[in-house]
């Protein structure tokens, strides 16, 4: 049998013998590994050498320009331009109770580059509520819940109430009459606070519940 | 609003954002606003536990997210860096303007907070039996 020297490198493919050459092109992997394994995550784990943001970073909302979740977040964006000395873009991509935006953030490059910027029906109640979601709620990582806000009650001026407890007993006595919308693009904040209404108003009877309409955005008004 | 303030329909749970500036000019009547306290952008405004539903409690929650792998060092950065914008007081003010209750809370009490109300909500809807259309 032929002695053969194999090493790292060009040698390992001068190697004669297949199995030897599989062992070598194994080894040669499990060097690259080790390296990695030494290198890579102490680079990674120390943030004064983390090298981020080299270039244009995107932040995705998945909701029309102009709403609460667009304006915090161009907000924020145009300041960590500022502190990163890059450019960081917002992306309007709205649509199917967030969906659209949040599953092509899904499907691109965890390199840091492409972030979603969104509120609480993308994370908590699409899972909850949609049997067939593309995307779930473990495939994205928070990094920060930069602020939150309040939801207001209020009916239109000729709704002869002054109270919450007013309109709950106007809609039990017709409560045909009453037509309760929500602030989102969908339906299901507008079913989460009906049902609340509903369920909490003990007994009484539930305020038909649409929830049509985009009153989102104060930019469609 | 629109349709608020057009009288297509009755009422609305809207965001604060929508609805406090509407305060006083007489097209809306606010009744209550969502949060278990009351709102220092209108403090006139019960809660409507206050006004008389027990255990009415929500808000919405922005936060930014990643897809998952993005490496954590950059996240903590990311996540770092937005903590100490919401320090700085031009950027207090415009949240402030825009009626957000400012939070910076990291990726673990996010992460808390979304499981809470995920449970919370899970259960709403079951109990409710809501199905989206």
């Amino acid at each position: 049998m032929r002695n053969v020297v194999c090493a790292f490198g060009q040698e390992a493919f001068a190697c004669h013998s297949v199995s030897m050459k599989l062992i070598v092109t194994r080894i040669v992997r499990l060097a690259a590994v080790i390296a990695f394994l030494a290198g890579g995550p102490a680079v990674a784990q120390n943030g004064s050498s983390l090298d981020y943001p080299t270039r244009t970073v995107k932040i995705v909302v998945p909701f029309p320009a102009g709403g609460v979740p667009d304006v915090l977040c161009r907000i924020l964006a145009q300041a960590l331009a500022a502190k990163w000395g890059q450019p960081v873009v917002v992306e309007n991509r709205g649509g199917g109770n967030t969906i659209v935006g949040t599953t092509s953030v899904i499907r691109s490059a965890p390199d840091g580059y492409t972030l979603l910027f969104t509120t609480d029906g993308t994370f908590i109640l699409n899972p909850v509520l949609y049997p067939a979601l593309p995307y779930s709620a473990d495939d994205l990582v928070p990094i920060s819940l930069v602020a939150t806000s309040a939801h207001a009650f209020a009916v239109n001026k000729a709704v002869p109430v002054q109270s919450v407890k007013d309109f709950i007993a106007l809609a039990k006595a017709k409560p045909q009459r009453i037509l309760l919308r929500d602030h989102w693009a969908g339906q299901h904040t507008a079913h989460r606070h009906g049902a609340v209404l509903a369920h909490r108003g003990r007994g009484t009877s539930p305020c038909p519940v649409q929830g049509i309409g985009r009153d989102h955005d104060r930019a469609n008004r | 609003m629109t349709a608020l303030i057009a009288e297509e329909i009755s009422a609305t749970i809207n965001g604060a954002f929508n609805i406090l500036p509407l305060i006083g000019t007489g097209t809306i009547k606010a009744l209550a606003i969502t949060t278990t306290t009351r709102s220092r952008f209108a403090p006139d405004l019960p809660t409507m536990q206050e006004a008389g539903v027990p255990g009415f409690s929500s808000q919405g929650m922005s936060g930014l997210f990643a897809p998952v792998g993005v490496p954590a060092g950059i996240r903590n950065k990311i996540h770092n860096d937005i903590v100490d914008l919401l320090k700085r007081p031009d950027i207090l003010q415009a949240l402030d303007k825009n009626y957000f209750q400012v939070q910076g809370k990291d990726a673990e009490e996010f992460r808390r907070l979304i499981q809470g109300e995920t449970e919370k909500w899970r259960r709403v809807i079951a109990e409710a039996k809501i199905k989206i259309e």
